[in-house]
C-alpha cells in the first residue's frame, strides 16, 4: 500500500470524529438559541405533551377530545390576539369576557327577532367595538390606569348583559347561524379553529411587519419616547382598544354560534386565562414585548394542560392550582433566561 | 516586607490588584489605587474604561473577582451596598435613585427614620433632622416637599446630603454636575471643599476636565480596565489628561464655524407657556443657535412646547416663512422638526428595543409602504447611519440599554438624521458622554448646519455653547435676556446674562 494513502486513511477517522463533535456542539448551540425564542420553546413543549399523552392516554387522541380542546381554545384564541396587541402597547383588558358575553347576547337577541344573520353579526361586532371605544376613551383620553378602568368596565358590561335580558339566556338560535360555530372543515377542523388560524397568521404578520402595528412596540417600550418620536400615542392606544373590543366581539359571536345560545353570565374566567396565556407566550405586562403566535401557543399550552388534567381524572377544583403554577413558572423562567442572556 | 504591610496613616482607602470580568469583557485588570484621607481624588477615563465598575465594587454593588480592598489599612470585603454604607462608603449614583412621590425627608432617612415610643415615624423630628442635614448646603428645600417637585439639581443635593447623613468617610460622586448649571456647580464645589477640609475622602468620577483642574487634588486615569497613572493635579495640564485618557492626541478645539446665510428658516414670535414668556427668535439656515441659561430658566420647557410636547399658551411659529400650527410632536415631525431630549433613558430611547428599532422610530413611514415595513430599506439606512456615526454596537439587533452612554446618545441623533429634519433641537447633546463622543457629536451638529439644517442647541456647558454656537441666546426666568454673537461671546458675559448680574 502506498504510505501516503495509508496516512490518509488513518487520518480520516479522527478528522471525521472531530467534525461530528463540532457538529454536535454547533447543534447544541443552535438548539439553545432556538429554544430561547419563546415561540419555538413552546412548540417543543407542546409537541412533547401531545406525543406523551397520545401514548399514555388513548382518550387524548380521540377525535372527540381533539375537537373539544380546539373549540374551547379557538374562542379564547381569538380574544388573545386582541390582548396581545394591548399588552405589547402597554395596555391591559379585564373586560374581554364581559365583552364576549354582551356581543353574543346582542347578536342572539337580534337573530331571535328575525334580523338577518349578517346584520345581527355586524351589530354584535359593533357592540364589541363600542366597549373597546369606551375603554379607549377612559384610558387613552382621560388617563385612567388600564387595570382600574377595565376592572370597572368588566362589571359594567357584565351588568348590561344581565339587566338587558333579566339574566336569562337567549336560546334556540337559527340553524344557519349555528353553522358558523358548528361547521367542520376537511372532516376534522372545526370552523372556529380555522377562523383562529387565519386571524393568528394575519395578525402575527401585521405585528411583525406592519408599519402601523410596529408603533405598538414603541408605545409599549417607552410612551414618552414614542410621543417625542412623533408617534400619536393617544391615537394608537385608542385604536388598539377598539380592535381588541372588536376581536372580543368576534370571539363572543363565534362562541354563541357554536353553543346555539348566548348566556349573559358566561366567559367569566376568559380574561385571566387569556392574559395568562399571553404572558406564558412571551408578552410583558410592562409592554414592548410579545407576539401573536407566542400568545396563541401560550393559550394552547393552558388549554392542553387543563384537558390533560381532566383526562387524568384530576379534580376540576385543582385545575386553577396548575394553571396558576404554570403562569408563575413561565414568568420565572423568563426572568432566569433574561439574566442568562444579560450575562452572555 | 514588613514595612509594606504596615498601615499607612495617610491612606483612607486602598485597592490592590483588583480584577473583575463580565462575560465578554475584562472590566478591570489588576487595578491598584490608593486614596488619601481628606483628598478629592478624580477618577477619569472614557466610557467603558472601568471607572464605574471600580466605584460600584467599592460601593458594594459588584464584587471583585480577585484582589483586595483596604479601608484605613484593614482588609475588608464589601458584600452589598448597605454593608458599604455601614463601613462608611457612600455613593451618589448618576441616575438619581430617589422615590419621586415621597418627601425629601423620607427619601433622606428611608429605613432609618426616627421613631416615636409607639414605633411610629416621628415626623417632627424627621423634618428637623432633614433641615439640619440640608443646612450646610445653603439651599432652601422644604423637607415635606415631594422629591418630584424638585429640579434635578436639587435632587442631586438631596442625594449628597443623604450620603453625608450616613456619616460617610468615603463619598463617591458619579458625574455629580452633569445635570447642574455653573452656579449650582460652584455651590457643589464649595460643599465638596468643605467636606474635604472636614476629612471626608471624595472619589469624583467626571468627564469634565475643567472640573478636575478646579476641584481634584489628585486624579487617576483608567483606560481599558487598567490604571494608566495617578498624578497630582497641579503637576498636570488638561492636555496631559486627555492624552492619558484616549492614548492619543485629541483636538480640544470645536469644529470651525460654517457660513450662516441670511435666509430665515424658522421663527418663533411671542411664545408663552407655563414657565416661559414672550420668547421670540429667528433661526437662519446653516446656523447653530446656542441657548444658554441656568437650570430652571425655561429652556427645556420652551423647546418641548415648540416641538408640541407641551402646550403653548400663545405665540406664533413660522417655518420657511409659513405660519405653522404644532399641537403635538407628531405635527412637528411631519413638518420636519426633530427634538433630542436631555433625558436619554426616559424620553429619548426605547431601552428595551434594538438599535435598529430605535433608529427608525421617527421614520416608520420612510421605511414602509402603505402597510408593511420594508426591511431591506430599513437595514440599509440603519447600517449606513450606524457606520457613519461610528456607533459601537455588536449588532443592529442589540438592545440599546446595553450600549454605553455615548453610543446611546448617537443612536438618539441617528433617529433624527435618518428622517432629514429641517430643524433639529438638541437638549444637552453631550451630557455624560466621554471626550471622544463629545467631539463626534460636535462635528456632527456642525455638519448638519453646513448641510442647511437649522440647529438649536440647549446646553449648560459654557465651553460648548461658546465653541459651537454661531449665535447665543441667554434665557433667565423664562425670558430671553440676551443675544450674543459668536465673536462677542465670553464665559463672563453669558454668565452675567444668565445669572442676572452686572459684570
Amino acid at each position: 500500500m502506498d504510505p501516503a494513502n495509508t496516512k490518509a486513511i488513518l487520518a480520516e477517522p479522527s478528522g471525521a470524529a472531530q467534525a461530528t463533535a463540532k457538529e454536535r456542539r454547533d447543534f447544541i448551540h443552535w438548539l439553545g438559541r432556538i429554544l430561547r425564542v419563546r415561540e419555538a420553546f413552546l412548540v417543543v413543549i407542546l409537541l412533547v405533551m401531545i406525543v406523551v399523552m397520545s401514548i399514555v392516554e388513548p382518550g387524548f387522541r380521540s377525535s372527540a377530545n381533539i375537537r373539544a380542546v380546539l373549540l374551547g381554545f379557538a374562542m379564547e384564541g381569538i380574544a388573545v390576539i386582541g390582548m396581545t396587541m394591548l399588552l405589547v402597547s402597554g395596555g391591559f383588558d379585564l373586560s374581554v369576557g364581559s365583552t364576549m358575553a354582551l356581543s353574543g347576547m346582542v347578536t342572539a337577541a337580534l337573530l331571535l327577532k328575525g334580523t338577518s344573520i349578517p346584520l345581527a353579526i355586524v351589530a354584535g361586532l359593533t357592540t364589541g367595538a363600542l366597549v373597546g371605544l369606551l375603554n379607549a376613551w377612559i384610558i387613552a383620553k382621560i388617563g385612567v390606569n388600564a387595570l382600574i378602568a377595565t376592572l370597572g368596565t368588566m362589571t359594567i358590561v357584565r351588568g348590561i348583559a344581565l339587566t338587558g335580558w333579566q339574566g336569562q339566556p337567549v336560546i334556540n338560535l337559527p340553524d344557519a347561524f349555528r353553522g358558523i360555530g358548528q361547521g367542520v372543515l376537511l372532516g376534522i377542523l372545526p370552523l372556529p379553529a380555522f377562523i383562529l388560524i387565519v386571524l393568528t397568521i394575519v395578525f402575527d404578520i401585521l405585528m411583525r411587519r406592519g408599519r402601523w402595528f410596529r408603533q405598538l412596540y414603541f408605545v409599549g417600550g417607552s410612551e414618552k419616547a414614542a410621543r417625542l418620536s412623533g408617534i400619536n400615542v393617544t391615537h394608537v392606544r385608542m385604536i388598539t382598544f377598539i380592535a381588541a373590543g372588536l376581536l372580543a366581539g368576534v370571539a363572543g359571536i363565534v362562541s354563541t354560534s357554536r353553543l346555539g345560545a348566548a348566556y349573559p353570565n358566561s366567559y367569566e374566567p376568559v380574561a385571566l386565562r387569556v392574559i395568562s396565556g399571553a404572558v406564558i407566550g412571551g408578552c410583558s405586562l410592562f409592554g414592548g414585548e410579545g407576539s401573536v403566535i407566542g400568545s396563541v401557543l401560550g393559550l394552547l399550552f393552558i388549554a392542553l394542560i387543563l384537558d390533560i388534567l381532566v383526562l387524568l381524572g384530576v379534580s376540576p377544583y385543582a385545575q386553577g392550582i396548575v394553571q396558576g403554577v404554570a403562569l408563575i413558572l413561565a414568568v420565572v423562567v423568563d426572568i432566569w433566561s433574561k439574566r442568562q442572556a444579560a450575562r452572555a | 516586607m514588613k514595612g509594606e504591610m504596615m498601615p499607612n496613616d495617610d491612606i483612607m482607602l486602598e485597592v490592590r490588584n483588583i480584577s473583575k470580568a463580565f462575560p465578554g469583557t475584562q472590566a478591570l485588570e489588576q487595578v491598584s489605587l490608593a486614596v488619601r484621607k481628606g483628598e478629592v481624588h478624580a477618577i477619569l477615563g472614557e466610557n467603558g474604561a472601568g471607572k464605574s465598575t471600580l466605584m460600584l465594587i467599592l460601593a458594594g454593588v459588584h464584587q471583585e473577582d480577585s484582589g483586595e480592598i483596604l479601608l484605613e489599612g484593614n482588609p475588608v470585603e464589601i458584600h452589598d451596598p448597605h454593608h458599604a454604607q455601614t463601613l462608611g462608603i457612600s455613593m451618589v449614583h448618576q441616575d438619581l435613585s430617589l422615590a419621586p412621590s415621597l418627601s425629601v425627608a423620607e427619601n433622606m432617612f428611608a429605613n432609618r427614620q426616627p421613631l416615636t415610643r409607639l414605633g411610629m415615624v416621628d415626623f417632627p423630628k424627621l423634618y428637623r433632622q432633614t433641615r439640619e442635614a440640608l443646612a450646610q448646603f445653603e439651599i432652601d428645600i422644604d423637607p415635606r416637599q415631594p422629591v418630584r417637585e424638585l429640579s434635578v439639581a436639587l435632587q442631586q443635593v438631596v442625594e449628597i446630603a443623604t450620603a453625608l447623613s450616613r456619616k460617610a468617610k468615603v463619598l463617591i460622586l458619579d458625574e455629580p454636575t452633569s445635570a447642574l448649571t455653573a452656579h449650582e456647580t460652584a455651590i457643589l464645589f464649595k460643599i465638596i471643599r468643605r467636606l474635604r477640609d472636614q476629612g471626608v475622602t471624595i472619589l469624583y468620577i467626571t468627564h469634565k476636565l475643567s472640573e478636575v483642574m478646579e476641584i481634584a487634588d489628585r486624579f487617576t486615569v483608567l483606560r481599558d480596565g487598567r490604571v494608566v497613572g495617578t498624578l497630582e493635579t497641579k503637576e498636570a495640564t488638561e492636555d496631559d489628561i486627555v492624552h492619558m485618557m484616549v492614548g492619543r492626541e485629541l483636538s480640544q478645539y470645536f469644529p470651525d464655524l460654517g457660513e450662516v446665510t441670511d435666509e430665515c428658516l424658522f421663527e418663533v414670535r411671542n411664545l408663552t407657556g407655563r414657565t416661559f414668556r414672550n420668547v421670540s427668535f429667528k433661526l437662519y439656515k446653516g446656523e447653530v443657535l446656542g441657548i444658554a441659561g441656568l437650570a430652571g430658566a425655561g429652556r427645556t420647557d420652551m423647546a418641548r412646547a415648540i416641538f408640541g410636547a407641551d402646550p403653548l399658551l400663545s405665540g406664533e411659529v413660522y417655518l420657511n416663512g409659513q405660519r405653522v400650527e404644532i399641537r403635538s410632536p407628531a405635527d412637528a415631525v411631519k413638518l420636519g422638526l426633530g427634538y433630542v431630549p436631555e433625558d436619554r433613558k426616559e424620553a429619548g430611547l426605547f431601552l428595551s428595543l434594538t438599535v435598529r428599532e430605535n433608529t427608525v422610530a421617527a421614520g416608520l413611514k420612510l421605511f414602509s409602504n402603505a402597510i408593511f415595513m420594508d426591511h431591506r430599506k430599513m437595514l440599509l439606512a440603519v447600517t449606513d447611519i450606524v457606520r457613519s456615526l461610528d456607533i459601537k454596537t455588536p449588532s443592529l439587533e442589540q438592545q440599546v440599554m446595553n450600549l454605553s452612554g455615548g453610543n446611546q446618545q448617537k443612536v438618539m441623533l441617528a433617529k433624527w438624521l435618518v428622517v432629514n429634519p429641517k430643524v433639529l433641537i438638541v437638549d444637552e447633546p453631550t451630557r455624560g458622554v466621554d471626550v471622544g463622543v463629545k467631539a463626534d457629536v460636535h462635528q456632527l451638529l456642525r455638519d448638519l448646519a453646513t448641510r442647511g439644517v437649522g440647529v438649536i442647541m440647549i446646553s449648560s456647558e459654557l465651553p460648548e455653547v461658546l465653541g459651537m454656537s454661531d449665535r447665543i441666546l441667554v434665557m433667565r426666568e423664562g425670558e430671553i435676556v440676551g443675544e450674543i454673537s459668536h465673536a462677542d461671546a465670553t464665559e463672563e458675559n453669558v454668565m452675567s446674562y444668565a445669572a442676572g448680574v452686572q459684570v
